[in-house]
């Protein structure tokens, strides 16, 4: 077990390292290739000839592309990216502090949505001929009509607004005051971590349907399991690797999601920050959120690649050997 | 030489509820569209204060927003906008994600693994984010969602495709088509796009409830179709505020996306059934 | 101890199998012989309720003065391991890819016995050495993956025995195996079953397999049984067309006669094949 961890983790590590650099350059491009001028992006086009040659001395906007390029990425490792143009914040620490809501929100709800997924999943597939199997199935697919947004506001009109229960936005560190955080965070995660888990359960039903039919459950089944028990002893964990890959997936649809939830919920996370600075069009803001981003998602790839080799036993053998 | 290698052994209808109810829905939504263009029951520009958020009742079935102008009629103009972004990133990505697919599978088994790995990082990569980096430079609006979706649409159109069109171009009829002179291109339309055709119109019905989705969350953000014209999502941010006082003006817009989506997802799995049993028979109801 | 009367299996109005009476005696070893479609596996599987849903099972089979036809899954899981056991074709599917081998083996012990956990790993070590696995408590902590045919089949049949049962239902046992594997796991087969309380019903297409461990066999063709008889009898003076054609088309395996000295059958080479 300890080589395949040092021969798949250090392999993905790499291959996350080089996708992150790969997706620097995209971004940078992405915001000097499309639209025009940087300067003029920023400062909009009724700005003057003299206040946009300031900002270019600002922001070193006159370099070669390769300058700027290698000046922004020297500037991440060292922490250092710079403040906004409209000087209200250095933006190296205004991400990191804006970190904290964000990875909470994402983690927490990948997290939560796991596990809910794979029971509900789970019970929908051993059911699946019956009633109840299929109205879990119809209710996911439900759940994954609904936009973020859409479900964010209803929980905010039934929670907040007519029971009163929970805070409508607001954020405040862990901290600083553990209780509140959470209680902000209730609403959130749920809202976010909903479509997720629809997604995730029609996923581990399917592929649990599939392993129904194969011929260890068949086994399991002659040496005295009732179906229940063999899809939970034998069926959960063949049927929760084909997860791995649709997870990848979802990954990068909770990222997005949490743009959406910070925003309807007033949390100071990187995606409230991401919208904010787009609207301003504060494209230096934007590309190194748009990097922080794809490292989140990067990261989060890298932990289910392991996670997929801690399930499946094959693959550890498969990579040990070579 | 026609052959069928998919056998089109289409279920009865009647087995698939989904296929149903979604072509009742989606075909309710496109009328609606339809109609939209000629008639709605009020002008929705007309602002009439007097009239602001007052909630559904006979003459205003969805209510009026906070400038007094009838919900339906905005909603009902709404989804020409949705459908208009979402059809025209559909067909880019549809189009160019089946082409890269099929050249991929035609250039030999290489390129169909190296389109493939590709296509797993440009489906990572959600379009909201795309989008909004877009709008920074190109300024929020239509084409920065189109580009957005139809940047997603490709690689998942081509990953879906270019599986098939390989096994499909690997059986041996293949090779005694190519000895006897045929190009590859002429295989490729003849044998191998009759039979991926339905896997793509399921992915593409699949996909359109995506990009409705996706629209509709972008125009939320504000990083959408702007004003003047009219979106569904655009409804649904001016509706935040007023969450308290007026909540049909949430519920009833957003509940409509919601059918939409869900009619668009029902189609696509009802089309399973019918055209791709074997995939299908996994488990759905 | 084991009766079939008027079975009847169909699918979608199509009959697969109907036989009219089956038996099986304590203690005894028999054989069910015929060719891939002949509706042997679908008889064994629906002993134990094991067919597909979509098939309609009508008719009595009898176990112990008990009826195990339309029985409840939780009572049938009861008998399933503990009274009944079975072993089957392609042993590498057979088993769970993701779960090591030991925990796999004592599955029976826990599902139907009160022993802790370290007196299943005990038996399981045992039964494993009765099965003639080297080095048990190595394999013991593999995957299924990791081992080789002959001894992913030893496994299964480890499996099959450890709660004793009186009935093992063996469908196509060596098919998935190497021709000098085959050899092997008949003749542990074959000694388990001598050695123990225990009735074997063995299913296989192949005659000269079956014929070298059954006290009877049971010709199916089409769904029916064709002939049914005491080894000797079958092989010697075959009454039905069809089983003469079987007999000529058979494949003989190696050391048939060693195997049929030990199981006490006779075995007569009608054509020299």
């Amino acid at each position: 077990m300890g080589a395949f961890v040092f021969r798949v983790f250090y392999r993905s590590l790499a291959l996350m390292i080089a996708s992150a650099f790969a997706g620097s350059v995209v971004i940078f491009l992405l915001l000097r290739m499309v639209g025009g001028d940087i300067a003029t992006i920023m400062l909009g086009t009724k700005a003057t000839p003299e206040s946009l040659a300031l900002l270019r001395e600002a922001f070193g906007l006159n370099r070669s592309w390769l300058e700027q390029y290698l000046s922004w990425i020297g500037g991440v490792f060292r922490g250092d990216l710079g403040e906004s143009y409209t000087g209200q914040y250095v933006i190296g620490t205004e991400i990191a502090q804006r970190l904290e809501p964000t990875l909470i929100l994402t983690f927490g709800s990948l997290l939560i949505s796991i596990p809910i997924a794979l029971m509900v999943g789970v019970y929908s597939a051993i059911n699946f001929k019956r009633w109840r199997g299929v109205s879990v199935d119809v209710l996911a697919q439900v759940g994954l009509a609904i936009p973020q947004f859409f479900l964010a506001l209803v929980f905010v009109i039934v929670f907040a607004v007519r029971l009163g229960w929970l805070p409508a936005t607001g954020y405040v560190s862990v901290s600083i005051d553990p209780l509140v955080a959470f209680q902000s965070m209730v609403l959130p995660i749920t809202t976010l971590s909903l479509g997720i888990t629809a997604v995730f359960t029609r996923f581990v039903r399917t592929s649990m349907i599939e392993q129904m039919n194969e011929d260890y459950m068949r086994t399991a089944k002659a040496k005295g399991h009732t179906v229940r028990s063999a899809a939970i002893v034998h069926g959960l964990r063949n049927s929760a690797i084909p997860i791995t890959t649709t997870g990848v997936l979802q990954i990068g649809a909770l990222m997005a999601g949490s743009v959406v939830v910070e925003n309807v919920f007033g949390i100071p996370g990187i995606g409230r920050l991401l919208l904010t600075s787009v609207m301003t069009r504060e494209a230096i803001t934007v590309q190194s959120l748009a990097l922080v981003i794809l490292l989140i998602i990067l990261a989060m790839n890298l932990l289910i690649d392991l996670l997929y080799g801690f399930l499946d036993p094959r693959i550890r053998h498969k990579e040990g050997r070579k | 030489m026609k052959k069928s290698i998919r056998n089109f052994r289409t279920q009865p209808a009647i087995k698939s509820p989904q296929l149903i109810v979604g072509i009742i829905l989606t075909g309710l939504v496109l009328a609606i569209t339809l109609v939209s263009f000629f008639w709605t029951p009020w002008d929705p520009i007309a602002i009439d204060v007097e009239k602001r958020l007052l909630t559904p009742s006979f003459s205003h079935w969805f209510g009026t927003d906070r400038l007094g102008r009838d919900l339906l009629s905005q909603i009902m103009v709404g989804s020409q906008n949705t459908l208009y972004v979402t059809l025209v990133s559909t067909l880019i990505g549809v189009v160019l994600g089946t082409s890269l697919g099929l050249a991929a599978a035609g250039s030999g088994p290489r390129w169909g693994g190296i389109l493939t790995r590709i296509s797993d990082i440009g489906i990572a990569i959600p379009s909201i984010l795309i989008a909004l980096v877009l709008a920074t430079t190109l300024g929020p609006g239509r084409l920065s969602v189109i580009i957005a979706i139809s940047f997603w649409f490709v690689p998942v159109t081509a990953r879906v495709v270019v599986g098939p069109a390989r096994q499909i171009l690997s059986l041996d009829f293949v090779e005694a088509a190519m000895t006897h002179g045929r190009t590859r291109m002429y295989i490729v339309f003849r044998q191998v796009l009759p039979n991926i055709a339905p896997i793509v119109i399921v992915q593409t019905s699949m996909m359109f409830a995506a990009g409705i989705l996706i629209e509709a969350s972008l125009s939320f953000l504000g990083v959408g179709a702007q004003p003047p014209t009219t979106s569904w999502g655009k409804i649904l941010m001016d509706s935040q505020p007023l969450v308290q006082e007026a909540p049909y003006y949430t519920l009833l817009p957003g509940s409509f996306v919601v059918i939409t989506v869900l009619a668009f997802n029902l189609l696509g799995d009802g089309l399973a059934v019918l055209l791709d049993p074997q995939q299908s028979q996994k488990g759905v109801a | 101890m084991l009766e079939i009367n008027n079975l009847h299996i169909s699918i979608a109005g199509r009959s697969l199998v109907k036989i009219d009476h089956l038996v099986v005696a304590p203690n005894e070893r028999l054989g069910i012989v015929g060719e891939s479609g002949s509706g042997k596996t679908l008889t064994v599987l629906s002993i134990l309720g094991l067919l597909p849903t979509m098939m309609k099972v009508q008719g009595s089979v009898i176990f112990a003065g008990q009826e195990l036809l339309g029985r409840s899954e939780d009572d049938l899981a009861k008998i399933r391991g503990r009274d009944i056991a079975m072993v089957f074709q392609d042993p590498g599917r057979s088993l769970n890819p993701t779960m090591k081998i030991g925990r796999q083996a004592g599955e029976t012990l826990r599902l139907h016995s009160d022993l802790s956990k370290s007196e299943i790993k005990e038996k399981v070590l045992g039964l494993m050495h009765s099965v003639q696995l080297k080095d048990p408590e190595k394999l013991a902590s593999r995957y299924p993956h990791e081992l080789s045919g002959g001894q992913q089949q030893r496994v299964m049949i480890a499996m099959a025995i450890a709660c004793k049962p009186r009935l093992l239902i063996a469908d196509e046992p060596t098919t998935a195996l190497d021709v000098t594997v085959q050899q092997e796991v008949l003749k542990l087969l074959l000694k388990l079953s001598q050695e123990s309380d225990m009735a074997m019903v063995f299913v296989s297409h192949n005659l000269g397999v079956v014929q070298a461990v059954s006290e009877r066999i049971a010709v199916m063709h089409d769904g029916e049984i064709v002939e049914l008889g005491p080894t000797a009898q079958i092989l010697d003076s075959p009454s039905a067309a069809y089983t003469k054609e079987l007999i000529g088309a058979n494949l003989s395996i190696p050391d048939a006669q060693e195997l049929s000295r030990l199981s006490g059958s006779r075995f007569q080479n009608t054509r020299g094949v």
